[in-house]
């Protein structure tokens, strides 16, 4: 494609018809973007520069601190060693940061990933089996996702209050085995694009439909994995009100945001708290740089087609 | 050759095996969300209209529908929907904002995909880790902001951001500006790129200008992405809950933010069903969130025939 077929922004009428515009529209565009990327960026060059503060020179300022000097690297070392929890019972003398990335890692990724499998297991069953009931099982599947999510966090409360859930990890990590209807919904649009004449092929060969999933429907289907993936992951690794409502007096448990939350309640040196900030950024923009256009691809591919 | 009736016999059942799998499969998603969500929703259907002790079941007893009054007659509860309806604002204004910017990366200049690819960082920030920021940067004593605000107007004190409700507000809706266009930049990125060439050329043929194509051609093809980033706003936006409650704080008496500029509805339901146990109000207060979102829903869509375009 080229530019001028997209080319959607006013430009001077001399500049019609050449391709990528005019030398000052080219500029003026640039622009634009480039002060929206400062601001973009600005409140991450702040915490970065005060995590790198140090502690004497911020009591002795009475503003906001624009050059560190010298650069101190004490708030990630406080970060990164101690224990908030130490006067508890719960102190374990490991950095409550890194026990909350850990938490995090094992509280998500298992349920990310059964649930992923379980998604795609209906998913294949909707896209490639035919059975009684289908269609409307798949209305019925679509119209949950209509479901505000606000109005169900006090029943699902009550809820795990009655079955012995609170003050737990298992309301975090249980439901989301069941596999997730967006997730379903995603797969099944992609896997419709592949081949039915495969999966005839694969079961002629004696192939049950199990078995066609888990070789031939996953191996083809890995992008589309990964993507779906990366938002289920991103959404337990951000994910605040949940261990709030269901682990606020189990620090030994809690992940990582609720840990980088309680940091903030609790700590008066400004560094420590924007390097908590930076150290609970850094591991998902990581892995953002990486798989960038899986990100994308999922949100561009997921979001319409309904 | 027709199948023997054997080999239709043993067709038969394999089917039948093979629709019972796909039958059980398919349905383990919706088994979830019907014993996690729906069980749950239909027990705080039950709670709406009882007295209950704490979180205790045994506890139930009919009060004549007393928690819809208490509800509905607090005048604190429609402040919080208020509150909830203004934090949608930045959604819109995240819709504008990623509409602009696309139109602007869809020229393809030199660094669009680099711009890109950083415009969308604020959307994968933990809510957390965007307060942390956002509050030191508001922070009205040492703060960047305040300190600009002092050397560039000479006061001797920056604005209250935390103490002044309308300043508080203010506070909220410039966090939420700053995370909401990063979606909506990668929807529009797609939806450019499907415009149909032909329809510009035609176009041009007519003697389209740039702005003449951009609302006669794009505006129309990418309709549909408008109008499912406008409903993902405003759902979004009814249901915002963490920056609110961490930049209010705690708070014993329960009050978020000054004069309650922080209290979202989702804030309060979780105010009144865990900071003050009384599920059965939370329960009313839920179920009418629920209702106030999907009635807007519903309007938005009946709305979207006079223009959205599907036909593109």
């Amino acid at each position: 494609m080229t530019s001028d077929t997209v080319d959607t922004v006013k430009k001077p009428r001399a500049a019609r018809g050449k391709r990528g515009g005019s030398l000052s529209a080219k500029i003026a565009v640039s622009v634009v973007l480039g002060l929206y990327a400062l601001w973009v960026v600005f409140p991450f060059l702040v915490i970065l520069l005060t995590s790198l503060t140090s502690r004497t020179q911020l009591d002795s300022t009475m503003h906001f601190v624009w050059f560190p000097s010298p650069l101190s690297v004490e708030g990630y070392k406080v970060v990164l060693s101690e224990d908030i929890y130490s006067q508890w019972i719960y102190g374990d003398s490991m950095s409550s940061l890194l026990h909350g990335f850990f938490n995090t890692l094992w509280q998500v990724v298992p349920p990310t990933l059964v649930g992923l499998f379980v998604s795609g297991l209906s998913a294949y069953a909707f896209a490639k089996i035919r059975f009684p009931g289908s269609n409307a099982l798949f209305l019925a599947l679509v119209a949950t996702m209509m479901i505000p999510g606000a109005a169900l966090t006090m029943p699902s409360y009550l809820f795990y209050d009655a079955i012995g859930w609170t003050h737990s990890v298992l309301p975090l990590m249980i439901p989301g085995i069941f596999g997730g209807a967006g997730v379903a919904f995603f797969l099944r649009q992609f896997f419709h694009g592949i081949p039915n004449e495969l999966i005839e092929a694969a079961r002629l060969d004696g192939l049950g439909d199990f078995s066609v999933y888990v070789r031939i429907i996953i191996p083809l289907s890995g992008p589309a994995f990964i993507a779906q993936g990366i938002f289920m992951f991103i959404g337990g690794y951000n994910n605040f009100q949940g261990p709030l409502l269901y682990l606020p007096d189990h620090p030994e448990l809690s992940p990582l945001q609720l840990a980088v939350h309680l940091f903030a309640g609790g700590y008066g040196n400004p560094a420590v708290l924007c390097a908590a900030a930076v150290v609970a950024l850094l591991p998902l923009i990581i892995v953002y740089c990486f798989l960038q256009k899986y990100f994308t691809q999922g949100i561009a591919m997921s979001g319409l087609k309904a | 050759m027709g199948p023997t009736g054997q080999t239709r016999h043993r067709k038969l059942t394999v089917n039948g095996r093979r629709a019972v799998y796909g039958f059980v499969t398919a349905s383990v998603p919706l088994a979830g969300f019907l014993f996690f969500n729906l069980v749950p929703l239909l027990i705080a259907v039950a709670t709406m209209f009882v007295d209950m002790d704490g979180y205790d079941f045994s506890s139930m007893r009919w009060n004549d529908f007393a928690n819809f009054g208490a509800v509905y007659g607090d005048s604190r509860f429609w402040h919080s929907v208020g509150v909830s309806f203004i934090l949608t604002l930045p959604h819109m204004a995240g819709l504008l904002i990623s509409l602009f910017l696309s139109a602007l990366l869809a020229r393809k200049y030199p660094g669009h995909k680099f711009f890109k690819a950083l415009f969308f960082v604020p959307y994968i920030c933990s809510s957390v880790a965007i307060s942390v920021m956002w509050q030191w940067i508001f922070n009205e004593t040492t703060g960047i902001l305040n300190d600009v605000i002092v050397r560039l107007f000479g006061a001797d004190a920056g604005p209250q951001w935390f103490s002044r409700a309308g300043n508080f507000t203010v506070m909220l809706l410039i966090v939420m500006v700053w995370q909401a266009p990063g979606y909506g930049i990668v929807m529009f990125a797609a939806a450019f790129t499907n415009v149909n060439p032909a329809l510009y050329e035609a176009a041009e043929l007519d003697g389209a200008g740039t702005w003449r194509k951009f609302l006669s051609v794009t505006l129309p093809a990418i309709s549909p992405t408008i109008f499912y980033l406008l409903m993902a706003g405003i759902i979004a936006g009814l249901q915002t809950f963490d920056i609110p409650k961490i930049f209010a704080g705690d708070s014993w008496t329960g009050e978020a933010g000054p004069g309650d500029a922080g209290l979202s509805s989702a804030l309060y339901i979780y105010i009144t069903g865990i900071t003050f146990s009384n599920m059965p109000t939370a329960s009313v207060m839920s179920m009418t969130l629920f209702v106030i979102i999907f009635v807007v829903l519903f309007v938005n869509f009946k709305l979207q025939n006079k223009w959205v375009n599907y036909d593109v």
